[in-house]
């Protein structure tokens, strides 16, 4: 593909209610994005950690700025902070409309400390390795579903 | 009937113009009996610098993204219109709770937009009023919140809600600017000569060299006298040319009538290195290539030397990332530049090293407590003075004190190394009859 972006963000979680609750909510995110994604060509992981949901959407860069307009605008989620926004040379998740990266309430990742980088450049790196890492994330959730 | 709908639809936003959201808002007020409304006003901060980092295609998409967010986040709005560029209106039912929408709206309009591999974050400043329809015309509500709008404006406030004193300063600045429309347009043929009738002048104050006990140079000051008004100073004028397109022909004006003027002063009273400072605004420096082209206009015309020449710059929020490449340009002509008020507002250290400037103009805040009667402040003011000449003087810039209005200030700036120096205790700004007399007698003078 000629055009394809990558954009990563994170963003908090809105939504209160109980554990059950919350994993509800991720499911049906998850159902409007096997539904949807697949229609614009759009592939990516989400994950969801420490009261923070972090994704990757990647694709046709008009694609993804119609998404990520949708996404944005969601009430479950707020403070969203775009961690790059960039040309790509391939997809890391092209076997995913939407892989599910991990619901963890405990992940090592720092999210609090990122949102709080005011630093641009640090920023895209951080979207860089959060790219990698949810790559990880999928690959090993892949592997020990054999 | 489609003809009709299309005039009344901006084509852009697919909203409401303002025209049709007027009246679209009378008719539902007529006919839901309605009788209290909120309207609120929002505009975009700095969406001209926006649209000039990005481009107007890519301006354009935003605002129809904005639109989009706007009827999407308020399906129960009465109305939601485009009343002009990046100012929209929204109106509520004025039973509802206002505090919950400017929420609403700020929580949303300030996501992060992302367009063609950029990211761009909106601010937007808000006026409103909750308007008894029973007391004022729809129109009339309208025309208060966008007077609350622009004293949010004008204040650097987020939000504002009206207030009657507003509508006062909001008329004013509508007379400034129609006033100013006038003068300039009225005779666009001859825009020039409008100009250089006597409505607009130049003041010049003195820059006078301490090591060389002369005139070094003038700094030119552009006046507009308004017949009623009276003076009017370029920090209440500058900002509505700007608004109108006018600064570009003001500021070129501005160059050429003080390049030449200069030369002329150079060589009648045999003073050939008199050198002039010549004000820039940030928007000027955005789009520079108009501001270079007069610029070379007025050193070719007039002749004058272009290292007698010193454009000065104000730093802004307004500063866009072209702007040292501008003022790199204006370099290579052989210009001056100088980094005014520094020490206050915006400037910073930093700017020192990463703006190509060869000059320093240090702010008069910093002189007027040299010699204050409180000790501390005026020993502490002492310290940032010589701290400021030494970090200049480290970096190889030229200093300029303003602001030097008595003896004693004179005094302490000569004592910590300062060599030019401008302010009321040599000259207050001349206009040009009086020029020739000061630069005459100076020469015993100082
Ligand atoms: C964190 C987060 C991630 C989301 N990711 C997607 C996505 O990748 N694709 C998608 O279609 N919707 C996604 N959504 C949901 C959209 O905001 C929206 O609810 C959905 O697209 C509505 O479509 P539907 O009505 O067809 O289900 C996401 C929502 C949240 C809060």
């Amino acid at each position: 593909m000629s055009n394809l972006y990558k954009l990563s963000y994170i963003s908090k979680n809105t939504i209160i209610g109980d554990q059950a609750n919350l994993k509800s909510e991720i499911d049906s995110i998850l159902k409007s994005a096997h539904k949807n994604n697949p229609v614009m060509g759009i592939t990516g992981a989400l994950l969801f950690s420490g009261g923070y949901f972090c994704q990757v959407i990647e694709g046709e860069e008009e694609n993804i700025e119609s998404l990520f307009e949708i996404i944005q605008m969601d009430n479950r989620h707020a403070d969203i902070t775009v961690l790059n926004f960039e040309e790509a040379s391939e997809r890391s998740f092209s076997e995913w409309a939407m892989a599910l990266a991990g619901i963890d309430e405990s992940e090592k990742f720092d999210l609090e400390g990122l949102k709080n980088s005011k630093n641009e450049i640090a920023m895209k790196q951080s979207g860089k390795q959060i790219i990698h890492f949810l790559e990880d994330l999928v690959n090993k959730k892949q592997a020990a579903l054999g | 009937m489609v003809a009709e709908t299309l005039n009344h639809i901006d084509t852009l936003t697919e909203l409401p113009n303002r025209v049709y959201g007027c009246q679209l808002v009378e008719e539902l007020i007529l006919t839901d009996k309605v009788t209290s409304a909120h309207v609120i006003v929002l505009e975009i901060s700095r969406f001209g610098q926006i649209s000039d980092s990005v481009g107007n295609s890519l301006a354009d998409k935003i605002l129809t993204m904005t639109a989009k967010r706007l009827s999407k986040i308020f399906s129960d709005a009465m109305c939601i219109y485009r009343s002009h560029g990046d100012n929209f209106c929204l109106v509520f039912d004025g039973d509802l709770e206002l505090q919950q929408y400017i929420e609403k709206l700020q929580d949303f309009i300030q996501r992060p937009f992302a367009v063609r591999g950029k990211i761009i974050v909106l601010s937007v400043r808000i006026g409103l009023v909750t308007a008894k329809l029973a007391e004022q015309s729809y129109t009339n509500a309208m025309h208060c919140a966008e007077a609350a709008l622009h004293y949010a404006k004008m204040n650097g406030l987020k939000v504002c809600l009206f207030e009657t004193h507003m509508l006062d300063t909001a008329k004013k600045e509508h007379q400034v600017a129609n006033d100013l429309r006038r003068s300039l347009i009225s005779n666009s043929h001859e825009l020039f000569n409008a100009i250089a009738s006597d409505e607009f002048y130049i003041a010049y104050q003195p820059i006078i060299s301490r090591n060389q006990q002369n005139v070094a140079g003038l700094e030119a000051l552009l006046r507009w006298n308004h017949s009623e008004l009276g003076t009017v100073m370029p920090s209440n004028f500058i900002h509505v040319a700007e608004d109108i397109g006018v600064m570009d022909v003001l500021g070129a004006w501005v160059l050429r009538k003080a390049c030449a003027d200069t030369v002329q002063w150079q060589q009648t009273l045999n003073l050939p290195n008199l050198s002039i400072s010549i004000n820039v605004s940030p928007k000027q420096l955005i789009n520079a290539d108009i501001l270079l082209n007069s610029l070379e206009q007025a050193i070719e015309s007039s002749s004058i030397a272009p290292h007698l020449i010193r454009i000065e710059i104000t730093e802004s929020v307004e500063f866009a990332d072209s702007v040292p490449a501008s003022l790199q340009k204006i370099r290579s002509l052989g210009c001056k530049v100088a980094l005014d008020d520094f020490g206050t507002g915006y400037s910073s250290i930093v700017k020192l090293t990463t703006l190509p400037i060869s000059d320093l103009k240090v702010d008069r805040s910093f002189i007027l407590d040299l010699d204050s009667a409180d000790q501390e402040k005026s020993d502490k003011a002492r310290i940032i003075a010589r701290g400021i000449y030494g970090v200049a003087n480290g970096l190889g810039l030229n200093v300029i004190t303003e602001g030097v209005e008595t003896a004693s200030q004179l005094a302490i700036v000569t004592e910590l190394g300062a060599d030019l120096i401008q302010g009321y205790y040599f000259s207050k700004p001349l206009l040009e009859k009086e020029i020739t007399d000061f630069l005459q007698h100076s020469k015993v003078a100082i």
